[in-house]
């Protein structure tokens, strides 16, 4: 297989995922009742029903309501906030540079934390500094982020009165959200990079490159690390899952006004058209985001652009 | 993933595995025993005792953790949460693991559109975030502990599926299933009691490498106030209320989140020292 259809299977395949969940969002929102209902609330009068019901093709048989549902997705509407009434798109929309500033601070700080740790851990194995490390790295993702961030207030906010514990009106307030969102997926990173490191310093080319007298500097720049990087990209795209869902519950416990927060209250108050339009948003983005992975996959490891006979 | 830290201390049971066990069984007992341990009834109300320390900062043994905000005893209401924590995860996990097992088996067995379908859902439950998905099930159908349970058991049901039809491909094909099928036996005979017994071992190691998650998923969902409902009590909403109280009483909040960090950590612990003994199978 050549790069040019690996790369079309994949982009298939990512189209098929978002084919699923838009599909199960409609099975799900029909299976819960009356969709008109549901989205227009309960005290919605018989004529919106009826409007509702005529805008969105509910008179229809049900295989024709699914094209109807689909063509609104694809046209980006996925009816309106049954609170202030404005379409659900908008309400989602304004909220995405809270949640991009964020997460990209989180993932920024799990990449320059986790990848330098994990490096420097591997090698140095099984000196204190590995252990230290190792050890940090199971304690972060072991405690969960509600309680972390709960600590956190606790010193930052309450005992020492350095940091606010919630909202988003000074620069300094992203700090102790970043640093609850990054906590867990740093330690992963750095136990993952540690254990790639360490798979390819196995490696025979390793010893060959130094029998060369390449030195041992440039063999792990050169040699090592590339070949660790495979893995580490690979695990990145998994971390992405990891960051929305600490998204959800860093954003509450800060109140930061996010995607994170607004998909809990808006659970909480069941405004389904947000719930279904930020599930789908975040849906589409991981679709995304994995594809991209995939893609840097390709571009990253040669052998997945030569001919693999066995992979046929 | 083949160079863990407990590889490296080179003993077959190191002393954190040992201590990671006597936690969880810890755990286990006092979740079991939850209402004989307690010392007060955890939805009773010591009004004259609101907001008491624990113990060791200067509390009395009549509250050995102290109290919350109306004077509920925080060890009784511990323990509470831990047996509805512990079991919601539990059950959680069965039904996960059965869930997915089935569909792992009818997969391997009838291949076809039917297999395709149980692989696009997987693909498709992975791709996502599985709190958002559990978000949007309580979104649309309410929080009620039965849905509640179903919600958390239906997380990671993609791990064992996907284990139960690769397993069950590769046994299906051995010399004595064949003969057992020649022999006349049914399919759910052949899958119960030939290939059940033959993946198992596998499927509880990956139950136990996914238990941390699942307990978390509880708690987290129950700390944004969309899990366990009050009366009963989940650690994770003992950390939410706990929130309204970190500056009078830090205690309500910290005492179920260490037990929690506890727990989580002693898993993966466990976890990855099972892992590491099974390495050959399971990378």
């Amino acid at each position: 297989m050549d790069a040019g259809s690996v790369i079309l299977r994949k982009c298939l395949r990512a189209l098929l995922t978002l084919w699923i969940v838009v599909s199960l969002t409609f099975v799900v929102l029909r299976s819960a009742g009356d969709p008109a209902i549901v989205i227009l609330g309960s005290d919605a009068t018989p004529a919106m029903i009826d409007a509702f019901h005529h805008q969105w093709g509910l008179d229809q048989p049900l295989p024709i309501q699914y094209v109807v549902y689909f063509a609104h997705i694809l046209h980006g509407d996925f009816g309106s906030s049954f609170l202030d009434s404005r379409p659900a798109l908008t309400v989602v929309a304004e909220r995405i540079p809270r949640t991009l500033q964020l997460s990209g601070l989180g993932l920024l700080l799990m990449l320059c934390i986790g990848i330098p740790a994990g490096v420097a851990a591997a090698l140095n194995r099984g000196r204190a500094l590995d252990r230290v490390i190792v050890a940090a790295s199971v304690m972060g993702h072991s405690v969960p982020s509600f309680f972390l961030a709960i600590l956190l207030i606790l010193l930052f906010s309450v005992r020492w009165r350095l940091l606010p514990s919630g909202g988003a009106e000074a620069a300094h307030t992203i700090i102790m959200p970043a640093i609850t969102i990054a906590a867990g997926g740093t330690g992963v990173i750095a136990r993952f990079t540690r254990a790639a490191m360490l798979d390819a310093l196995r490696q025979p080319f390793v010893r060959a490159v130094q029998a060369r007298g390449v030195g041992w500097p440039r063999v792990i720049r050169g040699h090592v690390m590339p070949n660790a990087a495979i893995p580490t990209v690979t695990m990145i795209g998994f971390l992405l899952g990891g960051l929305v869902a600490g998204a959800v519950i860093t954003e509450t416990v800060f109140a930061w006004p996010g995607i994170g927060w607004l998909i809990v209250t808006s659970v909480a108050r069941r405004d389904l058209a947000v719930v279904q339009c930020i599930v789908l948003l975040v849906a589409s983005t991981m679709v995304l985001a994995n594809l991209i992975v995939d893609l840097l996959y390709v571009w990253l490891d040669p052998r997945m652009r030569a001919p693999a006979p066995e992979d046929a | 993933m083949s160079a863990t830290p407990l590889r490296a201390m080179g003993r077959r049971w190191p002393i954190l595995v040992v201590l990671a066990f006597a936690w969880i069984g810890l755990c286990v007992v006092a979740a079991v025993l939850a209402p004989k341990l307690s010392p007060i009834d955890y939805q009773a109300l010591d009004l004259r005792a609101r907001l008491a320390p624990p113990l060791l900062f200067g509390g009395t043994w009549q509250h050995v953790l102290g109290t919350d905000e109306v004077g509920h005893d925080v060890f009784s209401r511990l323990l509470a949460s831990m047996r509805v924590s512990l079991s919601v995860a539990f059950i959680g996990t069965l039904i996960g693991a059965t869930l997915g097992t089935t569909l792992g088996f009818l997969a391997a067995h009838f291949r076809g559109w039917l297999d395709d379908v149980v692989m696009m859902l997987a693909d498709a439950q992975a791709a996502i975030p599985f709190i958002i998905v559990a978000l949007t099930i309580i979104a649309f159908f309410g929080t009620s502990l039965a849905l509640f349970v179903v919600v958390v058991g239906l997380y990671g049901w993609q791990t064992y599926a996907r284990l139960a039809r690769a397993m069950a491909l590769s046994t299906t094909r051995r010399g004595y299933v064949r003969a057992v099928v020649a022999l006349g036996a049914r399919p759910m005979r052949i899958y119960l009691r030939h290939v059940l017994p033959n993946v198992a071992g596998v499927l509880i190691v990956n139950a136990t490498i996914g238990f941390p998650e699942v307990i978390l998923l509880e708690t987290a969902l129950s700390f944004l106030g969309l899990g366990i409902q009050p009366p009963l009590s989940s650690l994770g909403s003992m950390l939410s209320y706990g929130r309204s109280y970190l500056g009078s009483a830090w205690w309500i909040a910290v005492l179920p989140g260490v037990v929690l960090s506890f727990c989580t950590l002693s898993v993966s612990l466990i976890g990855d020292w099972v892992r590491d003994r099974l390495d050959p199978i399971l990378r």
